[in-house]
């Protein structure tokens, strides 16, 4: 049996982090994410995650001001993070 | 018709004759004796079944006796006969499919007990027992950053309670821990969790399990089964994982099988004992607190204890385009079965098994994706 390596594909290409205090300027319909309840939060809840390929009228207008955008690879990096993940007991 | 004999002794050669009544004389200074001698031909032992291989959903197939009838059917362990409840002593010979283990089997047929018999044979035939294949086509990949499949609060399994989870994974990278399989609450440390792990100082990318009453706080307060593979699993390459517990709250009870083959591990906790692991967290694929980079296949879950056989015909039958059909393997037990992206609609990933469809959770239609174990 032969495992094939294939490219991999990307469906959202641009990653923002979101102050907390923004959370209620955000519309889902916009972004990858689901719903308010499903977003990923810093360990400590003041900051989120929105990904997307087409820059929301929040942010273009103005509304939200991302505290950081990123690509996938740079996101990923910055998940492993002790902001961001905490890691399972050894 | 000719018997073949040594002049000189009289010996025949049974195996060069062929079957007949023969008048042998003896001669000896000029004087001869005759004696007649019968050579038979050894029992037809004549079988065949309608096919060469046969599924366990098929009907249980009988074969025709084309020879001497009143013999008796045997085979190799693991293929049940449907008049004898076992392997041998068949005298009908029909194959109970659903009660026989998937492989390939000789199966003998012998005219010893049969009441005309004159020279008892045997015959074989080979019959394979094998699953049907199920087209496969898609998978669903995760973005690592907080991509997941939320089933709700479904699989309760209690610490004494057997489970397997069979699932193909193709992992890009791994820092920390990747979660692929959980129900968890990260709170109260409880639950069960699947993952690639590369949290054991220079160890990577290895298969980890974790069955946890308590597994965070006072080294003697924490209550788990912790353990991970020795053996790392491949990157960027398709990878079947089966997972087996066997209910017993010992690391021991546990199996781990990468592209089926029984893997050694490293237990690092072993203190679970009769605590109970319950929670009301959503089972989750792809993400809790970690989350998977990569892409998940055909994931499935079953409350009992899958058989290295059963994990190695899972893993044989996968090829370009097709894999097993889970529900012919321990079709009650199996409680879900996720085919991530064939037959789904997003954001449904349906249950082939029970009616605990997952949602697809920050994720859209382009995470199901062409890319597929082969």
């Amino acid at each position: 049996m032969t495992h094939l390596l294939k490219i991999k594909k990307m469906s959202f290409k641009v990653y923002t982090i979101i102050n907390i205090s923004d959370l209620s300027n955000i519309d889902f319909s916009e972004v990858g994410e689901t719903s308010q309840d499903t977003i990923r939060r810093s360990l400590d809840g003041t900051q989120f995650v929105i990904k997307y390929n087409t820059e929301p009228s929040f942010i273009s207008n103005g509304s939200v001001v991302p505290l950081q955008t990123l690509t996938h690879s740079e996101t990923l990096i910055l998940m492993q993070t002790s902001d961001w993940s905490e890691q399972l007991p050894e | 018709m000719a018997i073949v004999i040594n002049s000189t002794t009289g010996e025949i050669d049974l195996d060069a004759s062929t079957a007949g009544t023969y008048t042998v004389t003896y001669t000896v200074q000029g004087v001869s004796s005759n004696q007649q001698v019968t050579i038979n031909d050894l029992d037809n032992a004549g079988f065949s079944y309608s096919a060469s291989s046969y599924e366990p959903t098929d009907a249980d197939p009988t074969p025709t006796i084309t020879g001497l009838t009143g013999g008796t059917f045997s085979a190799g362990s693991g293929l049940v006969f449907v008049d004898s409840g076992t392997n041998t002593g068949s005298s009908t010979g029909e194959i109970d499919l659903s009660a026989s283990t998937v492989a390939s089997y000789t199966i003998t047929y012998d005219t010893t007990s049969s009441g005309s018999s004159v020279c008892p044979n045997t015959s074989t035939q080979t019959v394979e027992i094998a699953l049907a294949t199920l087209s496969n086509n898609k998978s669903i990949d995760f973005d690592g950053v907080d991509d997941y499949i939320d089933a709700g609060n479904v699989l309760n399994f209690e610490y004494n309670q057997a489970f397997s989870i069979s699932s193909w994974v193709n992992a890009n990278a791994v820092t920390g821990t990747k979660n692929i399989f959980n129900k968890y609450d990260s709170s109260a440390t409880r639950g069960f969790l699947y993952s690639i792990y590369s949290n054991c100082g220079s160890c990577s990318n290895r298969i980890n399990l974790l069955i946890s009453n308590k597994s965070s706080g006072s080294i003697s307060g924490r209550k788990a089964i912790e353990l991970y593979t020795s053996h790392i699993i491949p990157l960027n390459s398709w990878n079947h994982v089966c997972i087996t517990y066997d209910g017993g709250s010992l690391a021991s009870g546990v199996n781990i099988y990468l592209n089926g083959v029984s893997q050694s591990f490293t237990v690092s906790r072993d203190t679970l004992g009769s605590n109970t692991i319950l929670n009301t967290e959503s089972l989750k694929i792809g993400g809790i607190s970690s989350y998977m980079d990569g892409k998940i296949d055909e994931l499935a879950v079953w409350n009992t204890e899958l058989t290295s056989t059963q994990i190695q015909s899972i893993y044989n039958a996968t090829g370009t385009n097709v894999t097993e059909r889970l529900t012919d393997i321990e079709s009650s037990n199996l409680k879900l079965w996720y085919r991530m992206g064939d037959g789904d609609t997003f954001p449904t990933v349906t249950d082939n098994a029970e009616s605990n469809d997952g949602t697809m959770t920050n994720m859209d239609s382009s995470d199901i994706v062409n890319d597929t174990p082969s």
